[in-house]
């Protein structure tokens, strides 16, 4: 860890002289990581490649504004959060990620009532797979929380912060992903109100 | 007992709880069975999840290394692809003995086979020869871009350039240039044996002497009154042959003049085309222009397309003819048969006095049919119908397999009237500005073949352009979400047919395939340019 700090500071450092070449190293390393996330976001293989390589043309132009102290996988990462969401607000007609109805929307269960088991270990690789494509199928405002939750590891307030929404809302949203991934991959099982 | 919100339980998990709430929480938990095991199997579902979500796929995005085997299977794929199509020009070519010519697997020169070829163009070769254009273009382009353009493209352009610069004057090679004072003129005077190729520009040159490579020269005037042993390529305003020359004959100029020898054959385009009595061309001649005669005489066959073409003179083999008007008069001797494509039976008159193997045939083409000209009405005829099925196959075919080599090249954002427009705009740009680079390039002599590699691709351009056009088509017609590939052939095939029905539309087709042409060549521009952006981006696995 503090290695990795290291060379991060040494990006810093090395700013003026051979700066991109420690961007370009450091960013192959986490370039499967971005490349995860776009792919998550977006919704499509080709559509991630894409944006890796946008990802990169910004962090070449931000270089400069990386500040060392902070981790560069957290900074990277959220150019790439940028950029994903960018696009995503542009496929809309209205600027916004996703609207108010549908965070309020679908008939789901109370949040308070506890209708559905929880999906257990599964542990072959079809039904790990299953479980992959469903959630890639999510509807976009169930996808990014969960995708955000769970592959970046953020915090309930910077999941809010990026989508801007309600703290709430993330619990909520989170909660009626998972339900919805339950409903979906256990077809047999009674589906409360839905 | 008074369980927690299913809410709390999942922030919980999530280590999302409130701090005071998560001692009430805990407290609960201590008491309720129940509630314990449900937050365990909600903890379980959340490791599940992060588990998988964050676990690369078990199909890893290709490296670098595999993306190059790749590009080499898919460049072997296409020299497959290219022996294919050159195996259909063979099966055609037996379909039909009058097309023999066009196989390029006998052993007839492939210059002369490919200029023949231009004669069988105004019939229907147009979309096969884009088709194996289209194929050796691309695979061209896959061997280059074969690691090292991505990596320095600009010193691959350089070497390239270098390249094809180095290559024209095979050999040793001399530089003729006008002498000071001598305004402009080129002379190799009588006595004098150049043993290299020579390249030769002026206002005028002039070859009294020998030259025993080859003559490159671009120049106003060029007369040979000596000897050239090898082939003479002349880009110019006149061209006279007044001596012999042992090679072949390239030539494009304003007119060209024969009154010597040339041992092999000629190949020449210009407005005005003349084989002199006593003149000879030893093998085949090729000649495009707007008047030509030929009074001299032809080893083998004659093959001639323009305005107006007299035949006087002798002519070993088959003469064919493309074009408005062909004359045979009296002193005319012709070993072969005459085939003659043009407009009415009128545009052939053949004297009585001259010699011929056999009757002329004279077929009328259909595609020159204008304004109230009588003619079968082409929608009927099953040709129509299978030249079209044609036509779409080869451009079907060719879109699969560029969808299937780069299928971000068919990926962009739903098309606006804005884009559309802005499209046609650099695509019409694109249509009018490469030939007229290609022509100043082709001025210059070491640009000549840039200047012909441009011209091909532009052609191609053209070509998948049509595709990318018909593309667009298809998907708006279907209004498909764009990913996959079943929905990107639905679009292509129907968009396909669309457009060759449009384009055979009467008055209107001309237009439409107008539209259509500049607004794919815009869009194919915009996708390269794209593609080559991302080609620049790092290197990721």
């Amino acid at each position: 860890m503090t290695e990795a700090r290291a060379e991060e500071v040494k990006l810093q450092e090395d700013r003026n002289d051979t700066p991109t070449r420690e961007l370009d190293r450091l960013f192959r390393e986490h370039a499967p990581k971005i490349n995860g996330l776009c792919r998550y976001l977006l919704g499509s293989r080709d559509a991630a490649e894409d944006a890796v390589s946008e990802v990169y043309v910004k962090a070449r132009q931000a270089q400069v504004l990386y500040d060392p102290r902070h981790s560069f996988a957290a900074w990277i990462m959220s150019i790439a959060r940028h950029y994903c969401f960018d696009l995503l607000r542009r496929r809309r007609v209205e600027a916004r990620l996703f609207t108010a109805d549908e965070i309020d929307a679908d008939a789901l269960p109370d949040t308070a009532a506890r209708g559905q088991t929880p999906l257990t270990r599964v542990v072959d690789r079809e039904s790990r797979q299953a479980v992959r494509a469903a959630i890639e199928k999510l509807p976009r405002h169930y996808r990014l929380p969960l995708v955000l939750r769970y592959y970046e590891e953020l915090a309930y307030d910077d999941i809010a912060r990026a989508l801007g929404v309600t703290r709430q809302d993330v619990a909520t949203l989170l909660f009626r992903a998972k339900q919805k991934l339950r409903a979906e991959l256990t077809p047999a099982a009674p589906t409360e109100g839905a | 007992m008074n369980c927690r919100p299913e809410l709390d339980c999942l922030m919980y998990v999530d280590g999302e709880l409130a701090a005071n709430d998560v001692s009430a929480f805990e407290a609960h938990l201590a008491l309720c069975a129940d509630c314990r095991h449900h937050v365990a199997a909600l903890r379980d579902e959340a490791d599940l999840i992060r588990e998988i979500v964050q676990r690369p796929e078990q199909v890893s995005a290709p490296s670098p290394a595999s993306a190059r085997t790749g590009l080499l299977w898919a460049t072997l794929a296409l020299v497959a692809v290219g022996a294919g199509v050159n195996a259909c020009f063979g099966v055609l070519s037996q379909l039909n003995t009058q097309l023999g010519w066009l196989s390029p697997l006998s052993e007839e020169q492939h210059i002369s086979a490919f200029l023949s070829l231009a004669f069988w163009l105004p019939k229907e070769g147009l979309p096969m020869l884009f088709t194996g254009f289209a194929t050796l273009t691309i695979a061209l382009l896959g061997f280059l871009s074969l690691g090292l353009v991505r990596r320095r493209p600009l010193a691959v352009a350089a070497g390239l350039l270098f390249l094809f610069a180095a290559a024209l004057p095979a050999s040793a090679t001399e530089m003729r240039l006008p002498a000071q004072g001598a305004s402009g003129i080129v002379v190799i005077p009588a006595g004098e044996t150049i043993d290299d190729t020579v390249i030769a520009l002026g206002q005028s040159v002039v070859v009294e002497g020998t030259i025993n490579g080859d003559l490159i020269t671009v120049a106003e005037r060029v007369r040979i009154a000596g000897e050239v042993r090898g082939s003479l390529i002349m880009l110019g305003k006149g061209l006279s042959i007044d001596g012999t020359v042992l090679g072949d004959v390239y030539s494009a100029s304003q007119t060209l003049d024969v009154r010597g020898k040339v041992e092999r054959n000629v190949h020449a385009a210009a407005e005005s085309l003349d084989i002199a009595a006593g003149a000879s061309v030893a093998r085949d001649a090729y000649l495009a222009g707007q008047h030509g005669s030929v009074s001299g005489t032809i080893g083998r066959d004659l093959h001639a397309a323009g305005q107006g073409f007299a035949v006087a003179g002798q002519v070993g083999r088959a003469v064919t003819f493309g074009g408005d008007g062909l004359e045979i008069t009296p002193t005319a001797r012709i070993g072969g048969n005459v085939t003659a494509y043009v407009r009415h039976a009128g545009a052939v008159s053949c004297a009585a006095g001259a010699q011929l193997a056999s009757e002329p045939q004279i077929h009328i083409s259909d595609s020159h049919h204008k304004g109230g000209a009588p003619g079968r009405n082409r929608w009927l005829t099953l040709h129509f119908y299978f030249w079209q099925a044609v036509r779409l196959a080869a451009a079907f075919g060719l879109g699969l397999l560029l969808y299937w080599l780069v299928p971000a090249l068919f990926e962009w954002p739903t098309p606006s009237t804005g884009r559309l427009l802005k499209s046609a705009g650099i695509g019409f740009l694109a249509l009018v500005a490469t030939p007229i680079a290609a022509v100043l390039l082709a001025i210059t002599l070491v640009g000549l073949p840039v200047a012909v590699l441009a011209m091909g691709t532009w052609l191609v351009g053209l070509y998948l352009g049509g595709i990318l056009a018909a593309l667009v088509i298809g998907r708006a017609l279907l209004r498909s979400p764009r990913n996959g590939a079943r929905s990107f052939i639905l679009a292509l095939l129907s968009g396909l047919a669309l457009m060759r029905i449009v384009v055979n539309l009467p008055f209107v087709g001309g237009v439409a395939w107008f539209v259509l042409l500049i607004v794919g060549l815009g869009l194919l521009v915009a996708q390269l340019g794209h593609l080559v952006s991302r080609l620049r981006g790092p290197a990721i696995a």
